[in-house]
C-alpha cells in the first residue's frame, strides 16, 4: 500500500497540471489581494465607510488569515476537483487502470492510495496558499497600515490558525471524495469534473433559494454540503461567490453531516470500484 | 501424464454473460507449464474477456479459474505477482517518459530495481528512448514498452493480448522472436491472437474459440493433420461435385474458382480418379493440399457460420 501511495504521489508530482493548479491558486490570491487593495486605496465615492473598513481588514493582519483560508477552501475546491477527477478519470481513458490492476489486483488499495495522495496534495496546497497569502498580507498590511503589528500573534491565536487549517482541509476533503465518486461512476475525467462542479454551483444556488423560502424548505440547506462547509469555515465576507447565506448550523452539527457525506462517498466509491468489471 | 503442479491455468465451466449476450460459454481450458499456448478466435469470440477474467479485471458469471493451483477469486494479489500481461492497446501515462512509466509500475510491483528497469528496456530495444515522453512514442515503441512493463517483475506466466496489433512487419517479427525466446527460457506464454500464421509460428499448443466456446484444442500439427485435403481440376465441375458428394468417404467438396477442394483421405486419390473417369469426368490436375492452421481455423469457424 505504501508503494502504491508513493507511485500515486510520483504521478501527481510529475504531472504539469498539478503545478498549474498551484500557480492558478497563487494567481487568484494575488488578484484578490491586489484588487481589494486597489479598491481601498482609491475607493468609489459612494462606498460606505464601514464597507471600506471591512475590506481593509480583509487584507491586513490578523483578519487576512481568515480570508486566506477561506479563499484556499473556495478556490481550492474547484482546483482540487479538476485534479482529482482528471487523475481518477483519465486512468480509464489512458487504460492505465488495467495496467495497474493487473499488478496488484487489490482494488480498495488502488482507491485508497489515490485518496491518500490527494489528501497530501490538498494539505500541501493549503500550506502553499497560506505562505503566498501571508506574503501578500505582509505587503498589503504595510501599505494599508504603514507598519506591522504582531501583538495578536499569541500562542492561542497560532492554535486557532491550526484549527482553521484543519477545517479548511475538512471542507476540501468532502469535494475530493465527491469528485472521486463521480469519476469512478462515469469512468471519465469529464464526468467527474462536470458533475462535481455542477453539483457545487447548483447546490449553492439552491441553498440561496431555500434560505429565502419559509417552512420546511428553509431546513433543507442544513443537510447540504456547501451550507455545512460554510458553517465550519472561518467567517469572512470573502467566502467566495457561492458561500451560503442564512443561519448556519453549529460546527459540531456541520462536521457530523459532512462526516456522513464522506463515509457515503468513500463507501460508494469502494463498492462500485470493487464490483465493476474493468474493460478496455 | 500431467500433475497439478504442471498446470499453470485451469478454467472450469467459465462463463460470462453480459445481459443476454454470452461472451464466454462454459469454457474449460488447461495451460501447462512451459507451453506457448495460442488462444485463437475471430473478433468477438471471447478471447479478451477470457484473458480479462484470468487477470481478475472481469468477474466471471460462473465457473472457476485457477492459476498455479490458486483460485483467482480468493488469491488474486498473490497470483498477479507471478503474471505479466501485455494488453491490447496498452495503457501508459502520456505525460511521463518511458522510464518514469516503468518506474510507476515498478513501484507497485514487488522487488523491482532500477537495474531491472534498465535490463527490460534494453531487452525490448528502448534504452535509447527511455527518457522520451510516452506520448511521442510510435505504436511499435508503445507495444515494446508494454512488453518491458510485463517483464519487470520477471513473471513465470506471461499473457499477450494481440501483441503485434498495429505493428509493421519488422516490428511483428521482433515481437514474435521475443515471444519464442521467452518460451525457450521456460516461461509459460498465453497468446491471444487472431493472426493465425503468428500463432502457427510461435505456439506449441492452441485452442480455437468461437462464440465463447472452445471448438478445437491441441498441438498445431495435430490439428492440421485433422483433415486430408485434395485439390483437383476436372472437365465437368458440376458433375464431379454431384458424384463426389455421394461418396461417404468424401467429407466435403467445395469450389475455389475452377478448382475443387476435397476433404478425403489422400490415399483414395486413385479411387477418386477412377470414379470420375468411369462417369466421363476427367481430371487434368490433382494434388494434395498442404493444410495450415489458417485453413483449419477457417474451416471450423466458417462451417459453424453456415450452420
Amino acid at each position: 500500500m505504501i508503494d502504491q501511495i508513493r507511485a500515486e504521489l510520483f504521478k501527481l508530482r510529475k504531472r504539469k497540471m498539478t503545478w498549474i493548479m498551484i500557480i492558478v491558486l497563487a494567481a487568484f490570491l494575488c488578484l484578490i489581494f491586489f484588487a481589494i487593495y486597489g479598491i481601498t486605496a482609491s475607493p468609489p465615492e459612494r462606498m460606505p465607510h464601514e464597507g471600506l473598513e471591512t475590506m481593509r481588514n480583509l487584507i491586513t493582519f490578523p483578519d487576512a488569515f481568515t480570508m486566506i483560508f477561506s479563499m484556499a477552501q473556495n478556490i481550492g475546491a474547484i482546483l482540487l476537483t479538476i485534479i482529482v477527477a482528471s487523475s481518477v478519470g483519465n486512468e480509464y481513458g489512458w487504460g492505465t487502470i488495467r495496467q495497474t490492476l493487473i499488478r496488484r489486483g487489490i482494488r480498495y488499495q488502488y482507491v485508497l492510495s489515490k485518496l491518500v495522495a490527494f489528501i497530501v496534495y490538498a494539505l500541501i496546497g493549503i500550506v502553499i496558499a497560506f505562505i503566498i497569502g501571508f506574503c501578500l498580507a505582509l505587503l498589503t498590511t504595510q501599505w494599508v497600515n504603514g507598519a506591522l503589528n504582531w501583538d495578536f500573534m499569541t500562542v492561542s491565536y497560532i492554535g486557532e490558525l491550526f484549527t482553521m487549517y484543519g477545517w479548511t482541509f475538512y471542507g476540501l476533503f468532502v469535494y475530493i471524495l465527491l469528485a472521486m465518486l463521480f469519476s469512478i461512476v462515469g469512468r471519465s475525467a469529464i464526468v467527474g469534473i462536470g458533475a462535481t462542479l455542477g453539483y457545487y454551483f447548483v447546490e449553492s444556488i439552491a441553498i440561496s433559494i431555500f434560505n429565502q423560502s419559509g417552512g420546511w424548505l428553509s431546513e433543507i440547506p442544513n443537510y447540504l454540503i456547501g451550507h455545512n462547509i460554510s458553517a465550519i469555515l472561518p467567517t469572512t465576507m470573502m467566502q467566495g461567490p457561492f458561500a451560503s447565506s442564512g443561519a448556519l448550523p453549529s460546527t459540531l452539527y456541520a462536521s457530523i453531516v459532512l462526516a456522513i457525506y464522506c463515509v457515503v462517498f468513500l463507501g460508494l466509491s469502494l463498492y462500485l470500484f470493487k464490483r465493476r468489471d474493468v474493460t478496455a | 501424464m500431467t500433475t497439478n503442479s504442471d498446470v499453470v491455468v485451469r478454467t472450469e465451466h467459465l462463463t460470462k454473460h453480459y445481459g443476454k449476450l454470452v461472451a464466454v460459454d462454459d469454457l474449460n481450458l488447461e495451460v501447462h507449464r512451459g507451453q506457448v499456448f495460442g488462444f485463437l478466435g475471430p473478433n468477438g469470440a471471447g478471447k479478451s474477456t477470457t484473458m480479462s477474467m484470468i487477470l481478475g479485471l472481469i468477474a466471471p458469471t460462473s465457473g472457476n479459474i485457477e492459476i498455479f493451483g490458486l483460485s483467482v477469486k480468493s488469491n488474486l494479489a498473490d497470483i498477479l505477482g507471478k503474471i505479466g500481461a501485455v494488453t491490447e492497446s496498452p495503457g501508459f501515462y502520456p505525460y511521463l517518459s518511458g522510464w518514469d512509466n516503468l518506474k510507476v509500475f515498478a513501484r507497485i510491483s514487488h522487488n523491482v530495481t532500477d537495474n531491472r528497469i534498465k535490463e527490460v528496456l534494453k531487452l525490448v530495444d528502448l534504452a535509447d528512448r527511455a527518457k522520451d515522453k510516452f506520448s511521442g512514442y510510435s505504436q511499435g515503441m508503445k507495444q515494446r514498452l508494454a512488453i518491458a512493463c510485463a517483464l519487470l517483475h520477471d513473471p513465470e506466466f506471461i499473457i499477450f493480448d494481440e501483441p503485434t496489433s498495429g505493428l509493421d512487419p519488422a516490428g511483428m517479427k521482433e515481437i514474435r522472436e521475443l515471444i519464442i525466446r521467452l518460451g525457450q527460457e521456460g516461461k509459460t506464454i498465453f497468446l491471444n491472437s487472431h493472426l493465425l500464421h503468428e500463432v502457427e509460428q510461435v505456439c506449441n499448443h492452441v485452442a480455437i474459440i468461437k462464440k465463447g466456446k472452445v471448438i478445437a484444442m491441441g498441438a498445431p500439427n495435430d490439428l492440421i493433420k485433422h483433415g486430408d485435403t485434395l485439390q483437383i481440376r476436372v472437365t465437368d465441375i458440376d458433375k464431379a461435385v454431384a458424384l463426389l458428394n455421394e461418396e461417404d468417404w468424401v467429407s466435403s467438396v467445395t469450389r475455389e474458382g475452377d478448382l475443387l477442394i476435397l476433404k478425403a483421405p489422400t490415399e483414395r486419390a486413385a479411387d477418386i480418379s477412377a470414379l470420375l473417369a468411369t462417369n466421363g469426368v476427367f481430371i487434368s490436375e490433382m494434388k494434395a493440399r498442404e493444410d495450415s492452421l489458417e485453413s483449419f481455423f477457417l474451416e471450423l469457424t466458417e462451417e459453424e457460420t453456415v450452420d
